[in-house]
């Protein structure tokens, strides 16, 4: 099977910081995968050169056999870690405009999940709560049929009740025949949907792995393993 | 898919250029009738009262206002066309842009258009706004004759001159904001301070410019006072497409090959 998302020796400095060294993985379709790592480890600016949002200093990413442009961003559906939304657009016009650009987007879908969520189309964004437009933007993100899902910290600084619905919501919308790449460090909450795992550490790979073989060889759970490689 | 970008742009721009075309047209018709009241105090000289002076005083004022709101709208229409496209681009609103399925080179002509558009409009609306206000009165003004004098002064006809003032316009409308793209695509290579950045560029294509500019005039050996304004204009216009094409390219290659949103 060809894989959906290819790294090769990627590296990614700004300034005199390496964001990323020399990075090489692959991501093969049908997988639930945790980009995992502490904060700086450079797991946003991993998937942001994915999106072409930042622009590898060397190196190459392959987005299901073809460069990072317009081809891969159509199969690419991604979750930044913050509003990127304009704030005086309503709901309903920002599903509009999906469904303008993505040929993949269900739009049918998208107001199915704003209704569960009591979420009327019409409100602007401006009056929402940041929770609120969150979700909103997960919604986006998980209306499409897309062949790789980015999410960075998707749980990140919501609460608890709020994780299991934004993790319900991953696990009952994607695209099963694609990927999906989830950055975190809230390892316990998402170690249950992992099939596999990838441990970056200062911009390095430390570890890809499935989760059953994590488990099988080191006798841990994932946040076990992570609390040991990451140890202060 | 050009036109489903330039949708988008124009839905995010409307809601600024719209109040303020309307905040001026208001601005010019009450300008009107304040005009001809200001014409009609003048013309009655020596039987004026108190009231009429004062109201011819507050019409003359309220008319500098006006002027001062036209040159407003034309910096506001700079000023907001860099506000989008710093916003939409290289900011945190550029992590929608930048995913969208469309090439960079089409983000970047429907930013242009779409400055070129307003543009337009708001000339076309101070110009409306000016013949409004000037209406019943142009035998007064002499227009054509004046038009005629200055084209005579630079050794061209009228239409001559008419013609080249026209095209360097809407060259300029296309160099402007390539200008500022490209001082925007070249700022955003700075991990911090983004925005002096894209002063310092600013500052360094001006720069760039007047030399180029100096030394092609020298190589050519282009005698600025020697030819009629047209032969200006036309050199000022090719020297003006040719920067714009480079800015064009500036702004795609930083924007496609060293994008670097925070």
């Amino acid at each position: 099977m060809n894989p959906i998302l290819t790294y090769s020796n990627v590296t990614k400095q700004f300034g005199s910081l390496w964001a990323l060294k020399d990075v090489s993985l692959t991501i093969e379709p049908g997988h639930i995968v945790g980009l995992l790592g502490p904060n700086g480890s450079g797991k946003t600016t991993l998937l942001k050169i994915a999106c072409g949002l930042l622009c590898p200093s060397s190196g190459t990413v392959d987005v299901c056999g073809g460069p990072v442009g317009p081809q891969s961003k159509l199969r690419i559906s991604y979750l930044p870690d913050k509003n990127y939304l304009s704030e005086w657009m309503r709901v309903s016009q920002i599903i509009d405009l999906f469904h303008d650009f993505y040929s993949n987007f269900d739009r049918n879908k998208a107001y199915e999940m704003l209704g569960r969520l009591d979420i009327s189309p019409n409100r602007k964004l401006k009056t929402l709560s940041k929770g609120t437009r969150e979700k909103v933007q997960l919604i986006l993100v998980m209306s499409r049929n897309a062949d790789l899902y980015l999410l960075d910290e998707p749980i990140g600084g919501v609460d608890p009740a709020a994780r299991d619905y934004i993790l319900r919501t991953i696990l009952t919308n994607y695209n099963e025949q694609g990927s999906i790449l989830i950055s975190t460090h809230l390892i316990s909450d998402v170690e249950k949907v992992l099939d596999q795992i990838i441990f970056l550490k200062n911009g390095s790979v430390a570890l890809q792995s499935s989760v059953d073989d994590v488990r099988a060889q080191y006798q841990k759970s994932v946040d076990e393993l992570f609390r040991e490689v990451f140890q202060c | 898919m050009l036109g489903k970008v330039l949708k988008k742009d124009f839905n995010s721009t409307w809601r600024f250029f719209l109040p303020l075309m309307g905040g001026y047209i208001v601005a010019a018709g009450v300008g009107k009738v304040l005009f001809e009241i200001l014409l009609s105090v003048m013309d009655s000289s020596g039987h004026t009262s108190k009231v009429s002076e004062a109201m011819a005083v507050f019409s003359f004022l309220y008319l500098m206002i006006c002027v001062v709101y036209l040159v407003a709208c034309y910096l506001m229409t700079s000023v907001f066309v860099i506000y989008d496209f710093y916003k939409t681009m290289v900011s945190d609103h550029g992590y929608l842009t930048h995913t969208l399925p469309v090439k960079t080179s089409t983000l970047i002509w429907s930013k242009v258009l779409i400055a070129v558009l307003w543009q337009v409009v708001v000339n076309v609306i101070i110009s409306l706004s000016v013949l409004l206000i000037f209406t019943g009165h142009f035998s007064q003004l002499h227009v054509r004759e004046l038009l005629r004098l200055i084209a005579v002064s630079w050794e061209d006809t009228t239409t001559v001159h008419s013609i080249y003032t026209i095209i360097n316009m809407i060259v300029e409308g296309f160099h402007r904001p390539l200008l500022f793209f490209a001082c925007i695509a070249l700022g955003q290579q700075w991990k911090e301070h983004r925005i002096i950045g894209a002063i310092l560029a600013y500052i360094g294509i001006s720069v760039a410019s007047q030399i180029l500019n100096t030394i092609v005039i020298v190589i050519v050996g282009f005698r600025l006072y020697d030819y009629p304004l047209s032969g200006y204009m036309l050199y000022s216009m090719i020297f003006n497409m040719g920067t714009s094409v480079a800015f064009f390219f500036i702004t795609n290659h930083m924007l496609s090959k060293n994008l670097n949103l925070e």
